[in-house]
């Protein structure tokens, strides 16, 4: 998606109709608008927000008063006012234009006006022909070139930021899969889903044509997969009960800490699970930690019966006088091709003395081995003494284990004692809480217990399957029809599992490309030492990488802001690379990404100001900013000046007497960010900036 | 030495050449449906499935 320009009418503090606000791309991709606050940044990001995706950042106040103020009061009364938002934007090769309207009657009463509501938005494209048509299926269009889920990303909040670093795991879910939608990965799941729709087509026409056997076996199959089908089916009930469950659970803690006779006994439960939840991560990596080192190190202690033969070989080779050789068998071939010793005495054929020599040979020989002896030697005494080491480390991690077994169990004493205290409370209210959170919590685990067991049935459900497939396969078909129809399964099955495995790998691939991105442009931009991680399910959180073990760090609101900024930055490069590549999975139609940013800065020290001022013109093909005069002061223009293609000028007409004068010099003009309103109107204007 | 890792397109580009070309055939079909909510493409796949494998 290229931005080409943005006009709005009437829209909030916007009064009348506002220039086209114009977008460049290119090396100067930066665009800024800047205002005082209440100025209409926030406005200005949420007129992307609620075109494009009906919504609203959570700062944005009053939503349903979309329309200015000063254009109701000037309007009659019976008649209606609108405001609008229209977005002009290339993609894909096609021009595109939307426009969303918002409408209220002018009336006489107290407020003056009533909603009428909001008019569907209309979107209009034009082909490299030129000839406009209207499409209908809006969000699913602009679904395709910004994902919704993704939307906070592309336009982005710059003060409230925090759920971006904190998504929920519901988020966390929309955020993967709307990234991988960007990346064209919605391809790959489309193709399995009617791939395995097909291939049970071909099955159908297979059984038409085959025999008696092949049929049972089909038929066998068949039934197998729709067992799996019921039980998958059972495995989303169960994780929606789970999820239930556990709300309901964190509704009966929420109640207990507000309850006055026991939220102190809640509280502690609270520390306590926390602690349990610690001591169960460490636990689990700890267990890691043991089999890494147990990987890699236990074979030492096989090796005493080895490294002891080793040793006793080469004392018996001493003890015959055979090492050390001190005699190289390059030296005795010398006097046997010389035909002398070192005595002098010749060394004829066959004559005494050259056998006397010759028999050397066999012993000079051994000085080889004992070149490979002493070097064998240092590592056997070299494996010998890291088996010290080892048990230490072993008893270290082990001791580790014991310490955080000791203390899970003495937590959860804890937390029965405090559920015993709570059940047994007198007063009915809260010994009625605790006993519905005790049948969430069995709740909980019967349904835990029956997805594990579940999951083992569809585990043998796929190896019957598998199995029967390879048996259906190999049935000798003796139809030449049938020969043909199973080929064609076979060819199904086999693409099905390809694409299936490329997804999967897919998968693993996007995350640890994205995460080198993120580990990359984080560290471009923060001073600090840390480095970024992503889990499996997409949390972002951050490290401190320097000592032997990396240990999780709060990120502060600065630090969490770099970080959703280079996560931005990286899905923006990955779909960039994967557009790039010529031979691939068909990836997104385009390579071109705006971020539209209100108030990127507010949480940053100077330095990160510099920082991320210099890297913001990176990050996407277009960058919008919406700042206040502080923010841009200094060291943020000193970093982007060189980037910025077009200033806006937000200038904000107050009631006013008394107000602090607010202006900003731009090429040597200087401009005034808060004026007199001349009309008793409080608005905003936007000027262009030459 | 660790072992370069499969690269998503391996299983595709890996496969009989016959299977290539039905998978890159299919996620062609799907690109092309990519903007429509429940496409009616199955029996486009069979066709590409039918005139690959004869």
């Amino acid at each position: 998606m290229r931005l080409i320009s943005l006009q709005l009418n009437n829209f909030r503090q916007f009064y009348g109709l506002s220039p086209e606000l114009h977008f460049l791309h290119g090396e100067k991709n930066v665009t800024v608008f800047l205002g005082t606050n209440g100025a209409g940044k926030t406005t200005l990001l949420n007129s992307f927000n609620w075109l494009l995706y009906g919504t609203f950042t959570k700062g944005f106040l009053l939503p349903e008063q979309l329309v200015n103020k000063r254009a109701i009061r000037e309007a009659q009364e019976g008649s209606t006012v609108e405001a609008w938002v229209q977005l002009k934007f290339e993609h894909d090769g096609r021009k595109y234009v939307i426009k969303k309207i918002a409408q209220v009657l002018k009336t006489g009463n107290e407020n003056g006006w009533v909603p009428r509501g909001e008019l569907a938005p209309t979107l209009q494209w034009a082909g490299p022909d030129g000839k406009w048509n209207n499409e209908e299926r809006i969000s699913d269009i602009i679904g395709r070139i910004l994902p919704e889920d993704l939307h906070t990303y592309f336009f982005f909040d710059g003060e409230r930021i925090e759920r971006i670093m904190q998504p929920t795991k519901k988020e966390r879910e929309e955020i993967a899969n709307a990234a991988k939608k960007l990346l064209g990965v919605e391809i790959l799941d489309r193709a399995i889903i009617h791939l395995n729709s097909v291939r049970k087509d071909l099955e159908s026409e297979l059984k038409e044509v085959g025999d008696a056997e092949t049929k049972k076996l089909v038929e066998e199959k068949q039934a197998a997969e729709e067992e799996c089908k019921n039980i998958y089916q059972r495995q989303e009930e169960l994780d929606r009960n789970i999820d239930g469950q556990q709300e309901r659970k964190t509704e009966i803690d929420l109640r207990l800490r507000q309850l006055d006779e026991v939220k102190n006994i809640q509280a502690k439960r609270d520390e306590l699970t926390a602690e349990k939840e610690k001591r169960i991560k460490s636990l689990q990596s700890t267990g890691d930690q043991l089999a890494k080192e147990i990987t890699s190190n236990a074979y030492s202690i096989f090796l005493g019966y080895a490294t002891q033969s080793f040793q006793d070989l080469i004392d018996l080779l001493r003890k015959r006088g055979e090492l050390p050789s001190g005699i190289k068998t390059q030296f005795v071939k010398d006097l046997l091709d010389k035909k002398i010793c070192i005595c002098n005495s010749p060394l004829e054929e066959s004559s005494i003395a050259r056998k006397a020599v010759e028999d050397w040979m066999g012993r000079a020989g051994l000085a080889d081995v004992e070149e490979k002896a002493i070097r064998m030697g240092g590592e056997v005494t070299k494996i010998e003494q890291s088996i010290p080491g080892f048990w230490g480390r072993v008893d270290q991690l082990q001791d580790r284990r014991r310490t955080d077994r000791e203390e899970i169990s003495r937590i959860e004493d804890e937390l029965d004692e405090i559920r015993e205290k709570l059940r047994n409370n007198p007063k009915e209210e809260i010994s009625s809480l605790e006993k519905q959170r005790d049948e969430a919590e069995a709740a909980i685990i019967e349904a835990n217990r029956e997805k594990g067991s579940n999951d083992e049935k569809i585990r043998a459900l796929y190896e019957k399957i598998d199995s029967l497939d390879s048996k259906i396969v190999k049935h000798q078909a003796n139809e030449e029809r049938q020969k043909l129809a199973q080929r064609r399964v076979e060819a199904a099955n086999d693409a099905l599992a390809r694409i299936k495995r490329s997804r999967q790998i897919f998968d693993v691939y996007f995350r640890d490309n994205l995460l080198k991105r993120i580990t990359k442009l984080f560290s471009t931009m923060s001073f600090t030492p840390y480095r970024p991680t992503l889990s499996e399910d997409y949390e972002l959180g951050l490290v401190d990488s320097q000592g032997k073990d990396a240990m999780p760090v709060a990120a502060s609101t600065g630090e969490s802001q770099i970080m959703s900024l280079s996560f931005i930055g990286s899905i923006i490069e990955e779909a960039r690379a994967n557009h790039a590549k010529k031979e691939g999975l068909p990836g997104p139609d385009s390579s071109t990404f705006p971020v539209v940013m209100d108030s990127p800065f507010g949480y940053l020290s100077d330095n990160y100001r510099f920082q991320v001022g210099e890297h913001i013109p990176k990050l996407a093909s277009q960058v919008v900013v919406m700042v206040s005069n502080t923010q841009w002061r200094g060291k943020v223009e000193q970093a982007m000046s060189g980037k910025v293609n077009k200033t806006y000028v937000l200038v904000y007409y107050t009631t006013e007497d008394n107000f602090d004068k607010e202006f900003v010099e731009i090429n040597g003009n200087s401009y005034d960010l808060v004026v007199q309103s001349p009309n008793g109107f409080e608005y905003s204007e936007i000027v262009e900036v030459n | 030495m660790e072992n370069k890792k499969e690269s998503p397109l391996d299983p595709i580009n890996n496969a009989p050449s016959e299977i290539t070309k039905i998978i890159k055939r299919i996620l062609r079909l799907e690109k092309d449906k990519l903007s429509q909510k429940k496409p009616h493409i199955n029996s486009d796949i069979i066709k590409v499935i039918k005139e690959e494998i004869q």
